[in-house]
C-alpha cells in the first residue's frame, strides 16, 4: 500500500491562506489505513487550519469530505457539486489522488496535505517501512522474497557492502541490513548457493528512466463514453 | 417450628469486603441474604485504608457497598449483632438485635465473615506505644495518610504536627510472636502493606527516608515481587532485624532504635516517627459468636476449616470467609467469599434468578437512552483443565444441577496433585484426590473429555460455543460460562548438578517418590533442601509461593520418621505465611537447620569421589562457609506458566509478562477474566497451594452461578458499532482493543464487534482512522455537542 | 480590571477521577466553577478531535482526567489517551494556540482532593497563559 505522512499545518496553511472557501478531501483507501488522510485526519486537518487561519484574522469556510478512493474518476466525480462551491481543494490523498482531482477539476486549485512517501507496510501498528520501489521488473525470486533495491540502502544486487554490523545498516542503526535479511532467509530456504551467482547490471529500462510508465491491457481495456 | 428445609435464605455476619462479596454473589445467584453488620456502615477495613497493593481498589469499595444496599435480594442490617442462633443446618433461627429492636430471622446457612481487628500493641511495653505519641500503628498511619483525614493527606507526626523526615516501620508486631503477640501465625499482609505505606510516602514526598525493619519479607502473592522491586528502586530501605526496644531521644520528640545488623553489629538510628506494623487478630465478637455456635477454632483462634474444604467449618451449614478464616489479603478474601457462595449453592440447591440489568454508572451519563436485548442463558459450563481447581469447580456446579463439560489434555484427571503426597498441614493428598476423581467421574452431570483440547471458541457471556477435539473426533458444546483451570508447569533445574547426580532431586519427583517409596529418603543421614531454584531471579521475578511450606513439611515428615537425620533448608526468605508459620516453628523445634543465602552468595554443589555430594553455603550468622555432605538434595524449582498463549487468544484472556492469566482490569474481581463469563482458577493465575487452588476452583463456580442461575442475560447497551459502509478493514480496532473483541473476517473484509463481548470503553472509536465506529451514547457528535453546549452556555 | 477567568473543559473518566470528584464533595471542597466536566466511559474514548473542537469552540484550556498508571479498567485507555494528548499539544504549538493549554492528569480515587487540585492547577496555568488567542 501507499504510505504517506501529513505535512506540517503551517506548510498547508501557507498554500491555502489566500482562499476563502476550501474543501478538504480525504481518501478512504491507502491513506486511511496508514492513518494519514482518512476521515479522522481530515477532521483534524480542517479543525487545525480553521484555528490557524483565525489567528491570522481570517474567517475561512473549511468543509470536509472523504471519498472511497481519490484515484478513480467515478468516486472523484461525485464531488462535483461540492467542489463547484469552493475556491480551492486540499487533498489528503497520495499524489495520485491530488492529481486526479486536479485533472478532473481543471478550474480549481488543488493542494496536497500529505507527503506521499513510499510503498510499504506497517511493521508494527504505527511504524511503517518501505518494502517496494516499483522498479518494474521484480527480482524478488532471487533474493528469498526480500528486495535489495528497496531494503538495502545502497540498492546493491551482489551481496552486502562492508558496513553491515549486527544485522543493522551502517546508514542508520534503526534499519535492518537488507542483505543480512536476504542471507538469513536464503539460509533457511537452503538456497544460499543463489548468492554466489553474480548478477549482471540490472536493466533499469522498466524503471521510470524512460518517462511516465503505462500499462495497457487489451483484454480488459474499455473506452468509457460518458 | 417445622423441620422443613429453608432453601434460599442465608445470613452473612460481617459486612467487610468478604461479607459484601458473599452477599452479592449469593444475591446474584438468587438467594435472599441478611447481611448483619455491627457498625453503622458496610465496607469493613478498606474504607480506612489509603490505597491498596499491588493495584489500588479503593475506588471500587463504595460502589460495592451501594450495590449491596440497593440489591433487592440483600437486606442489610446495620448496627446489628447476632444474639442467639438456634436450629440446625438448613433451618437456623437467629435473633439479631439492632439499636432499638430485636429481629427474628430464618436462614438455611450462615456465613461468618466478621473479619479481623488489628492487634493492639498497648501492652507491648518495650515498644512503648502507649507512652510516645510518635509511635503509631500502621492503621493509624493509614488515617494520617488519607487525603480525607485531618491533615488532608499531608503526613504530620502527632506530637508536634511536624512533617517527618525519617520514618521506620517495625514488622511482626502481634505476629510471629507468642511472647507478646499471643500468636505464632504470620499475619500475611503486613510486609506488603508496610511496603505500600512506605512507597506511597516516597511517591508523595521523595525526600522522606523510609526504613522497614523486618524478619522475612513475605512478598509471595501475584505481582508482589515486582511491587517490592519497585519500592526498593524508589528508595524504600529494608533492614533485616527484629527491633527489641524503642527509646525516646532525650530533649526531643524523636525516637531511637537500636538494632543488630546482619553482621551482628549494634546500630543506633533515630527517627521522627515509628510505625508498628500490627498483625491481624480474629475479631473478638466474631470469635465469641463462632464459639457460641460451636464452631471449632484453630490454635491462633481463627475459625478452623475442614481438610480440603477451605470455607467449611466444623458445624454443618455454617461457613467462613475472609480474614476470620485466617489472615489474608483483599483479593484472597474476595475469592474466599465467592468460594463460600458456591458451597452454599451446592448445599442449599440451586435457585432461579431473573435477568438483571448490567449495573453501570455509565448509563447515567450517556447522551441517549440505552437499550438492552435479553438473550437466553445456556445453563451449562465448560471447564478447561482437570486438575484440582477444575474438578472442584466442575463438581460444585454439577451438584447444583448444571451440566459441566471438562476438557483435559492428559489421559487422566488430577493434574499436578497426582504427584503430591501431603498438604503443608500434613493432610494426605492421594486420598482426597482419589475421592474427588471418583466423584467427578461418576457424576451424571459431568462429561469428561480426556486427551482433548479446545480448538475454537466464539460467542459471549451466557452464550459461548466451543469446539473440542481429540485424536478421533471433534464436537461442539454450547455453554454459558467458561472456567479456565489449566494449571502450570514445574521447571527442571539447570544448576546444582541436577540431572548429573542421581541424588539431586527436583521437588516434584521427590514428592512422587515420597508417595511410592519414602524409605529411600528416610534412611538418609543428611538432607539438603535448596529454595528459590529459578524463582525470584533473572527473568523470573516472582515467588513460586508454595515451595517454602513444601520444604518445611518434608523436613518435618523426615525428621519425625528419622530424628537422627540432619536436615538443612537453604533459603532466601522463609515465606511460611499465615498458619504455615506454625510448621516453620515446629521444624525448628525438631532441629531442622535453616540457613539463609543471598543471590550473590548462592550455595555451591559439587560432586566428590564416588558421587558423594558436597554443598558449600555461607552461613550469615557465623559469617563462615559451611560445608555439608548430604545423602540427597531436593531442589524447589520454579513454577512457570505452561504457555497458554493459544488458550488466552481463544478465550480473549490476557497474559502477564510471566505467561500467567491476568484477572479482569475491572478490579476486585480476582477470579474473573477480562472477558465476561470467563473465570480463572488455580495455578494458571499464579503458583499456589492445593487449598488455595480448591478455594479458587470453588470461587470460580460461585461466580459462574451468578450467570447460570439466570434465565436470560442482557446484551448491548453502551457498545461499539461498526459502520460497514465506512470500514476499510484496516485492522486498527483489532489491534487497539484491550479485550480483543473486534475481528476482521478475511471473507467479510470489514470489522465486526460482538455486542455481547464489547465493554464500551470507546478506545476503538477514537482510534479508527476512517471514523467507521461509534459507541452508543458517546458518539463524536454527542461528545462535541456536549462540549459546545457547555462552552456556549 | 477583573481578573481573567479561564473557561476550561475537563474530559473525565467515570472511574477514579469521578470518585475523586465525590471525595472532593464529601470534603466540602468545591470544583472551580470555570471548569466544565464532560464525562466519558474511559479516557480512551477521548479523541484528538474532541480536544481540538473544544479549543476551537472557545475553551481557554482542555484537560483529560484519567485513572492512575496501571489502574485503567480497560487496561490502557489512559495510556492511549495520553499519547493522543501529546499529539494535540504539538498540533496546538504548530497552530499557534499553544500546547500548554492541553494536559493529561492521572489520579486515583484514593488521592481524594486531587481532582479539585488539578482543576485549580490547570486554571492557574491557563490564567497565566491568558485567554485563548482564538477568543481575543
Amino acid at each position: 500500500m501507499i504510505i504517506a505522512e501529513q505535512k506540517p499545518i503551517q506548510e498547508i496553511k501557507a498554500m491555502i491562506a489566500s482562499y476563502q472557501k476550501i474543501l478538504v478531501v480525504g481518501c478512504g483507501t491507502c491513506v486511511t489505513v496508514c492513518m494519514a488522510g482518512g476521515e479522522k485526519e481530515v477532521g483534524i486537518i480542517a479543525t487545525s487550519l480553521r484555528m490557524a487561519l483565525r489567528l491570522d484574522g481570517k474567517k475561512p469556510e473549511i468543509t470536509e469530505d472523504c471519498i472511497q478512493r481519490q484515484c478513480e474518476w467515478e468516486f472523484v466525480d461525485a464531488l462535483k457539486d461540492r467542489i463547484s462551491k469552493v475556491d480551492a481543494i486540499l487533498s489528503s490523498a497520495c499524489g495520485v489522488g491530488v492529481q486526479a482531482l486536479a485533472e478532473r477539476f481543471p478550474d480549481k486549485p488543488v493542494y496536497p496535505a500529505l507527503n506521499t512517501t513510499f510503498m510499504g507496510m506497517p511493521e508494527k501498528h504505527g511504524l511503517w517501512i518501505e518494502t517496494c520501489r516499483g522498479c518494474g521488473s521484480c527480482e524478488l525470486g532471487r533474493f528469498g522474497g526480500i528486495c535489495p533495491i528497496a531494503r538495502c540502502s545502497k540498492g546493491l544486487l551482489n551481496g552486502p557492502c562492508g558496513g553491515s554490523q549486527d544485522g543493522k545498516c551502517e546508514v542508520s542503526k534503526e534499519m535492518d541490513c537488507g542483505w543480512q535479511l536476504i542471507y538469513g532467509r536464503l539460509k533457511t530456504l537452503n538456497q544460499l548457493d543463489q548468492v554466489e551467482e553474480i548478477l549482471p547490471p540490472k536493466d533499469w529500462s522498466t524503471d521510470r528512466d524512460k518517462g511516465q510508465r503505462r500499462i495497457l491491457r487489451e483484454d480488459v481495456y474499455y473506452e468509457q463514453t460518458v | 417450628m417445622s423441620n422443613e428445609k429453608i432453601v434460599g435464605s442465608v445470613m452473612v455476619v460481617g459486612g467487610g469486603i468478604a461479607g459484601m462479596q458473599a452477599a452479592l454473589d449469593l444475591a446474584n445467584a438468587g438467594y435472599s441474604v441478611y447481611l448483619v453488620e455491627k457498625s453503622s456502615s458496610i465496607g469493613g477495613m478498606i474504607p480506612q485504608l489509603h490505597r491498596t497493593y499491588p493495584i489500588c481498589i479503593c475506588c471500587k469499595i463504595d460502589s460495592r457497598g451501594v450495590e449491596c444496599l440497593s440489591n433487592p435480594n440483600i437486606k442489610v442490617l446495620l448496627d446489628s449483632e447476632v444474639i442467639e442462633v438456634n436450629g440446625e443446618s438448613g433451618n437456623f433461627q437467629a435473633v439479631v438485635r439492632d439499636k432499638d429492636r430485636t429481629i427474628n430471622l430464618n436462614a438455611g446457612a450462615i456465613v461468618l465473615s466478621a473479619g479481623f481487628e488489628p492487634f493492639d500493641p498497648s501492652g507491648y511495653d518495650t515498644y512503648a506505644y502507649a507512652q510516645f505519641p510518635n509511635i503509631v500503628t500502621s492503621v493509624e498511619l493509614e488515617a494520617l495518610q488519607k487525603p480525607t483525614g485531618t491533615n488532608q493527606g499531608i503526613l504530620r507526626r502527632p506530637s508536634d504536627n511536624k512533617e517527618p523526615e525519617k520514618i521506620a516501620w517495625l514488622q511482626c508486631v502481634g505476629s510471629r510472636d507468642i511472647n507478646q503477640g499471643d500468636t505464632g501465625a504470620c499475619s500475611t499482609v503486613c510486609c506488603m502493606y508496610a511496603l505500600k505505606e512506605a512507597l506511597n510516602i516516597k511517591d508523595a514526598r521523595p525526600r522522606i527516608e523510609v526504613s522497614i525493619f523486618y524478619m522475612d519479607l513475605r512478598a509471595h502473592g501475584k505481582g508482589f515481587e515486582n511491587y517490592t522491586n519497585q519500592a526498593l528502586a524508589k528508595g524504600v530501605r529494608l533492614i533485616r532485624s527484629r527491633v527489641h526496644t524503642i527509646d525516646p531521644v532525650p530533649g526531643s520528640d524523636d525516637l531511637r532504635i537500636q538494632y543488630g545488623d546482619e553482621h551482628g553489629h549494634l546500630q543506633t538510628e533515630s527517627y521522627d516517627m515509628v510505625v508498628l506494623s500490627v498483625g491481624l487478630k480474629p475479631a473478638r465478637d466474631a470469635v465469641a459468636l463462632a464459639e457460641k455456635l460451636g464452631v471449632n477454632l484453630d490454635t491462633n483462634h481463627f475459625v478452623q476449616t475442614r481438610p480440603f474444604e477451605p470455607t467449611t467449618t466444623s458445624v454443618p451449614g455454617i461457613f467462613v470467609c475472609g480474614a476470620l478464616n485466617g489472615p489474608m489479603d483483599i483479593s484472597n478474601a474476595v475469592t474466599n467469599a465467592s468460594a463460600v457462595v458456591s458451597q452454599i449453592g451446592a448445599y442449599l440447591g440451586p435457585t432461579a434468578s431473573p435477568s438483571k440489568a448490567k449495573p453501570s454508572e455509565i448509563l447515567n451519563i450517556s447522551a441517549e437512552p440505552i437499550n438492552f436485548m435479553d438473550v437466553p442463558v445456556k445453563k451449562q459450563a465448560l471447564v478447561v483443565g482437570g486438575g484440582v481447581a477444575g474438578m472442584e469447580s466442575a463438581l460444585t456446579l454439577a451438584k447444583q444441577g448444571y451440566p459441566v463439560t471438562i476438557v483435559e489434555k492428559n489421559n487422566q484427571l488430577g493434574g499436578h496433585a497426582l504427584f503430591v503426597s501431603k498438604t503443608w498441614q500434613g493432610y494426605c493428598v492421594p486420598d482426597y484426590l482419589m475421592r474427588l476423581i471418583n466423584e467427578v467421574s461418576n457424576h451424571p452431570k459431568i462429561e469428561i473429555h480426556l486427551e482433548s483440547e479446545i480448538v475454537k471458541n466464539s460467542g459471549y457471556v451466557g452464550n459461548f460455543k466451543s469446539a473440542i477435539r481429540n485424536s478421533q473426533s471433534a464436537i461442539t458444546v454450547e455453554h454459558g460460562v467458561t472456567i479456565l483451570a489449566t494449571g502450570a508447569e514445574i521447571t527442571k533445574p539447570t544448576e546444582y548438578l541436577y540431572g548429573q547426580n542421581p541424588n539431586v532431586w527436583n521437588w516434584s519427583d521427590f514428592d512422587e517418590q515420597m508417595i511410592n517409596d519414602p524409605g529411600v529418603f528416610e534412611q538418609a543421614k543428611t538432607a539438603v533442601f535448596i529454595q528459590c531454584v529459578g524463582s525470584r531471579e533473572n527473568e523470573r521475578q516472582y515467588c513460586s509461593k508454595l515451595c517454602c511450606s513444601f520444604a518445611v513439611r518434608k523436613a518435618i515428615d523426615l525428621k519425625t520418621k528419622n530424628p537422627e537425620m540432619n536436615i538443612y533448608v537453604l533459603y532466601r526468605e522463609m515465606r511460611t505465611y499465615g498458619d504455615r508459620e506454625d510448621i516453620y516453628k515446629q521444624a525448628r523445634l525438631l532441629g531442622v537447620m535453616f540457613i539463609r543465602y543471598t543471590l550473590e552468595n548462592k550455595p555451591e554443589v559439587c560432586e566428590k569421589d564416588e558421587g558423594i555430594l558436597g554443598v558449600t553455603i555461607h552461613d550469615h550468622v557465623l559469617d563462615l562457609p559451611v560445608i555439608i555432605e548430604p545423602d540427597f538434595i531436593c531442589l524447589q524449582s520454579a513454577i512457570v506458566s505452561q504457555g497458554s498463549e493459544k488458550l488466552a487468544k481463544l478465550f480473549k484472556v490476557a497474559l502477564d509478562k510471566d505467561g500467567f492469566f491476568v484477572e479482569s482490569p475491572a478490579k476486585l474481581k480476582p477470579i474473573d477474566a477480562m472477558t465476561e463469563g470467563v473465570f480463572l482458577a488455580g495455578m494458571d493465575l499464579s503458583p499456589k497451594s492445593i487449598e488455595e487452588s480448591i478455594a479458587q476452583g470453588q470461587a470460580a463456580a460461585g461466580r459462574a452461578m451468578g450467570i447460570l442461575s439466570r434465565s436470560t442475560i442482557q446484551v448491548g447497551g453502551v457498545v461499539a458499532k461498526v459502520d460497514e459502509e465506512k470500514c476499510v478493514g484496516c485492522l486498527t480496532c483489532v489491534r487497539m482493543c484491550p479485550f480483543q473483541v473486534p475481528i476482521v473476517d478475511p471473507n467479510q473484509r470489514v470489522a465486526s464487534i460482538e455486542p455481547g463481548l464489547c465493554r464500551g470503553c470507546g478506545i476503538c472509536v477514537s482510534e479508527c482512522p476512517g471514523k467507521a465506529i461509534s459507541v452508543v451514547g458517546f458518539s463524536d457528535q454527542q461528545l462535541i455537542a456536549r462540549t459546545e453546549s457547555l462552552l456556549y452556555s | 480590571m477583573a481578573e481573567f477567568e479561564p473557561k476550561l473543559i475537563a474530559f473525565c473518566c467515570i472511574n477514579c477521577p469521578s470518585s475523586s470528584v465525590t471525595v472532593c464533595e464529601s470534603m466540602g471542597m468545591s470544583i472551580p466553577t470555570n471548569v466544565e466536566v464532560v464525562r466519558v466511559p474511559c479516557t480512551g474514548r477521548v479523541d484528538i478531535l474532541h480536544l481540538l473542537k473544544a479549543i476551537e469552540s472557545g475553551a481557554d484550556g482542555v484537560y483529560v482526567a484519567g485513572c492512575s498508571d496501571g489502574n485503567c479498567q480497560f487496561t490502557d485507555g489512559n495510556v492511549k489517551a495520553n499519547r493522543r494528548i501529546e499529539r494535540v499539544k504539538k498540533l496546538l504549538d504548530e497552530i499557534g494556540v499553544g500546547g500548554q493549554r492541553v494536559e493529561m492528569y492521572r489520579m486515583s480515587a484514593a488521592m481524594g482532593p486531587r481532582f479539585a487540585e488539578v482543576a485549580r492547577e490547570m486554571t492557574e496555568r491557563v490564567r497565566g497563559l491568558g485567554p485563548s488567542p482564538l477568543r481575543r
